[in-house]
């Protein structure tokens, strides 16, 4: 009798657990049903709440002990003292049994184990569940049934010995089906099966604190809250204190206010995720940025209407010199409005008169050609900040465009650059210090009786064919791309050959694409080469191969860049250094027409290539003889 | 009258010789052979010293509830997006779409350790709007413990596109555990335990797809989102949501870890002896015969008494 008492103690612990049911699948998996069993696994997971289900009954403790009340089987499950089946019925008519109601306020109730009583499948208060044997709801509706979703039912597997409720269905000799239901004593033949657990506590979950009037509060304030997340997830996303400084520092948003008084950011839009242009992206302090991202906009009806097309979204508000909110603001001063129109052709405007350069529509009624003109490219800002973190003065430059129907979406550029007020504005920027970084421009410029002149952009003195969309060289408005150390590269355009007309200034047009309109004589050797050394700058060698024949014309088809250069320094922090620069112009070494395909296309080429001419890095001082006889490095791995 | 053994024991018999003498030179020899080359053979025949060795683990996987979704809604590349960071859903104005998100974790086998993730999602789409690709990003906090203690947040990517509208993706997979160099095999590590996605940050290149991918695939140890077969579901009517569900298993991992000192030596050091044995009968076997045969020259004493009497 302690044992039976100990088994029921232990039901009663194992229920109290979210995982009550989990012994159930376990048993259930003979189930040929899936349909069912998964039905099944559901409630088991919609079953871990704290409170039994609200099917089960709501006894005290003694009532197991007494005859089940569900009266689906007449075995009592507490004297099922013999391992032998005990009486089986057939359900014929089980009797409702009426429900008690919810748990009373500021109490758990206790739950009931009984193994005849627990029924998973019964989901639906005082309805029959289709092919839930053991829902005590079911009277007639039994003999439509198939199967039974839920055959056994037992509470914890891993008991020695414990009460398991079978059900299965039979046919009745009319042809009906009806539910048989027993319950048996099962033995676990497993070896590791748990005889007798002298610690309740251990088989199951604390018992979860029960809202009160005296805890309500506490344990309100522990779980309000509205939040998407784990409970670790939301403690780590709690925001840090923010400082607040007078001055701006790096990577602040920069504070802005409009002509309403509105305060703001200085928004510079970028992209995340798309193309498309976000607006709203604040520009950071002291971060320069360039930022390319697609507008998409209707000509007809959106080019004077969008904001985002109009410069005056862009320079029409007041920059605050610092954070705090007393601070002076600074205007943002239009120095400069470029005209550009859609071939590409760009013409510099006064930006003194503004009115006229707003966006316009002209041409709406024609369905191909409405035109937007002034629809803002390109916005570059510079801004100038002082050592104290004070923005002393913000310029804008702007690139309207002549904007198509056939044009959009448009590409918008947005930079933003920071000048330190005390420091003179630099000739040019470095690249490299020593010697050149991987990824940055070479450095070229045209000798002269002293000193070396460099080109209005420096960044892009030394430059190649870019990628452009109609191909041809002849069109004008090839872009060029720099030539950036370390990367090698290839591009083109192409010719066609009816343009091949006069020879001579073929020719000329073509070394002017290939070489581009100003092609400097001399690259730095260093990153960081001054323009007044000229004997640390590398003349550019030139080399031109043409037709060893007589032919009529000779057109330079292509221009390879060849870059020489070697590691100077230690060999721990090698610096590059450019020893030799040459450009081989090749033209073409046979006939025209032999060259170009049937359509006429003769492909022109630019390309660079980096070639490493460094020595092999010597020693400088004298080795020590050494045995060859050597172990392998790894011999005495673990030990040295 | 049969004689039988009744008992018997090994005897044994001394050798002895003085230090300056061929004996003494081949003891020495025979010392060294036996004792070096099954070094040499042992580790000539590779993995003497164990470098890299691997363990199982289920690691504990969390569902972090920060997500990310892009998706196009036209064939000329409109879009809409969300995500649980309020920066980037402030910058994406009217492109923001609010889905319906519903997350649930499963720990199936009831271990204390997640299995997998239910995730459904419905995002509304208007009628004029199509469905033709899905970006989704889902974060995670990944640890193992076992070995080295690895504490980090990962990222799991879920990309699709259809040249055909869709009205609901459905992927099912694994989080696996991509690992370019082997862990060590014990220590707190916790490089990665931070944001893959800095929600605190109010720029828009800080939730671009690019920086976070391109971010996260430098790291020693990522996770990667295997779905082989994603079920791109086709038709969809005017009014309903498109919908994503997805199944996020967590499986078992196979961890690569450089074994500790006493490992290797434990593994160098069978693998020593196993060879050792060998060159030992062998040499005894030849010390056997070059002693018992006198074949150089030295002084035997015989264990047995010598009656002089």
């Amino acid at each position: 009798m302690e044992a039976l008492f100990l088994v029921f103690i232990l039901i009663y612990a194992e229920g109290t657990s979210s995982n009550a049911y989990k012994g159930d699948e376990t048993n259930i998996s003979n189930t040929t049903d899936l349909i069912g069993q998964y039905n099944f696994s559901e409630i088991t997971e919609s079953s871990t709440i704290p409170l039994p289900a609200p099917t089960d009954t709501l006894p005290t403790e003694t009532d197991t002990s007494l005859p089940d009340q569900t009266g689906q089987s007449e075995t009592v499950p507490g004297k099922g003292v013999t391992n032998l089946p005990s009486t089986s019925t057939t359900q014929s008519a089980p009797t409702g049994t009426p429900r008690e109601p919810r748990p009373l306020f500021g109490s758990l109730p206790s739950p009931d184990y009984s193994v005849s009583s627990l029924c998973p499948c019964n989901v639906q208060h005082a309805k029959c569940e289709v092919n839930c044997c053991c829902d005590p709801d079911c009277t007639e509706e039994v003999s439509l049934f198939i199967s039974c979703s839920v055959e056994k039912v037992s509470v914890n597997p891993k008991l020695c010995s414990q009460d398991v409720a079978s059900y299965s269905l039979r046919t009745t000799p009319e042809g009906y089906a009806s539910v048989q239901s027993s319950v048996d004593r099962e033995v676990n033949p497993d070896v590791f099966c748990i005889q007798k657990a002298n610690y309740d506590a251990g088989l199951s979950y604390a018992i979860p604190e029960v809202p009160t009037d005296a805890n309500f509060d506490t344990l309100f304030s522990q779980f309000v809250g509205f939040f998407f997340s784990t409970s670790e997830g939301s403690s780590e996303a709690n925001q840090k204190d923010e400082e607040i400084f007078a001055a701006y520092h790096y990577g602040d948003p920069i504070q802005t206010e409009d002509e309403v008084g509105q305060r703001g950011n200085l928004h510079l839009p970028a992209s995340a995720g798309t193309t498309y242009c976000l607006d709203a992206n604040p520009a950071a302090f002291l971060q320069d940025q360039t930022s390319t991202c697609m507008r998409n906009f209707d000509v007809v009806n959106d080019c004077t209407t969008l904001d985002a097309l109009s410069w005056q979204t862009y320079s029409g508000f007041h920059i605050f010199s610092e954070v705090t909110t007393h601070a002076s603001l600074v205007p943002v001063e239009v120095v400069s409005i470029v005209l550009q129109s859609a071939e590409g052709v760009q013409t510099s405007v006064d930006p003194s008169e503004r009115s006229p350069y707003t966006p316009q529509l002209v041409n709406p009624t024609g369905a191909g050609f409405a035109v937007c003109n002034n629809v803002v490219l390109q916005v570059k800002y510079v801004v100038v900040f002082t050592d104290a973190g004070e923005i002393t003065n913000v310029t804008a430059a702007f690139i309207l465009g002549e904007v198509r129907d056939n044009m959009v979406p448009i590409h918008q550029t947005f930079q933003i650059e920071f000048v330190q007020e005390s420091a003179n504005k630099p000739s040019f920027k470095f690249s490299g210090n020593p010697g050149y970084i991987v990824g940055l421009p070479l450095i070229a410029g045209t000798k002269t009786a002293d000193a070396i002149v460099l080109g209005a952009d420096p960044k892009a003195a030394l430059s190649v064919i870019g990628s452009s969309r109609d191909q041809d060289c002849l069109s004008g408005s090839i872009k060029r791309s720099p030539v950036l150390f370390g990367v090698d590269t290839v591009s083109g355009c192409t010719l066609r050959l009816e343009d091949t007309s006069n020879c001579t200034v073929l020719t000329e047009t073509l070394i002017g694409v290939l070489k581009g309109k100003t092609f400097p004589d001399h690259v730095a050797s260093f990153g960081n080469t001054l323009p007044k050394y000229t004997l640390d700058w590398v003349p550019i060698k030139n080399q031109t191969i043409t037709a060893t024949g007589s032919q009529e014309c000779n057109i330079p088809l292509s221009l390879h860049l060849e870059v020489r250069w070697t590691k100077y320094g230690s060999l721990l922090n090698p610096q590059a250094q450019i020893v030799s620069v040459t450009e081989i112009i090749a033209a073409n070494t046979s006939s025209l027409a032999l060259l170009s395909s049937a359509n006429g296309f003769v492909p022109v080429t630019t390309s660079v290539a980096f070639v490493d001419v460094s020595a092999p890095a010597e020693p400088g001082f004298r080795a020590p003889p050494t045995i060859d006889a050597k172990l392998p490095f790894d011999f005495f791995f673990p030990f040295v | 009258m049969a004689f039988f053994e009744v008992y018997s024991h090994p005897a044994l018999i001394r050798y002895k010789t003085s230090v300056c003498t061929k004996a003494t030179l081949f003891a020495i020899a025979v010392l060294c052979l036996t004792y070096i080359p099954p070094l040499l053979v042992a580790y000539r025949s590779q993995g003497f010293w164990l470098k890299r060795s691997t363990y199982e683990e289920q690691p504990v996987i969390r569902f972090q509830y920060q997500m990310l979704l892009v998706t196009a809604t036209s064939s000329r590349g409109d879009y809409v997006a969300w995500s649980t960071y309020p920066h980037l859903n402030n910058l994406l104005g009217s492109n923001l779409r609010i889905p319906m998100v519903s997350a649930r974790e499963e720990d199936q086998n009831q271990d204390g350790k997640l299995d997998l993730l239910n995730l459904q999602l419905e995002l509304p789409v208007s009628s004029e709007e199509q469905v033709y690709s899905i970006q989704l990003l889902l974060t995670f906090s990944y640890q193992l413990f076992r070995m080295s203690t690895v504490v980090m947040q990962t990222l799991a990517f879920v990309q699709h596109s259809s040249p055909v509208p869709g009205s609901q993706l459905f992927v099912s997979g694994d989080l696996c555990l991509e690992q370019r160099v082997p862990l060590p095999h014990r220590g707190l590590h916790t490089t990665y335990n931070v944001s893959v996605i800095d929600g605190n940050s109010p720029f828009a290149s800080s939730y671009d797809l690019v920086n976070i991918i391109g971010e996260y695939q430098k790291r020693n140890l990522t996770t990667v989102f295997s779905c082989p077969s994603p079920v791109w579901t086709v038709g969809r009517a005017a009014e309903a949501p498109f919908k994503i569900s997805a199944v996020v298993r967590y499986p078992v991992e196979v961890i690569s870890y450089r074994p500790g000192f006493w490992e290797m030596i434990k593994l160098a050091w069978i693998q020593y002896v196993s060879v050792l044995l060998i060159f030992l009968w062998v040499f005894r076997r030849i010390q056997d015969f070059v002693y018992q045969n006198q074949v150089l020259p030295t002084v035997p004493v015989l264990p047995f008494k010598q009656h002089t009497a």
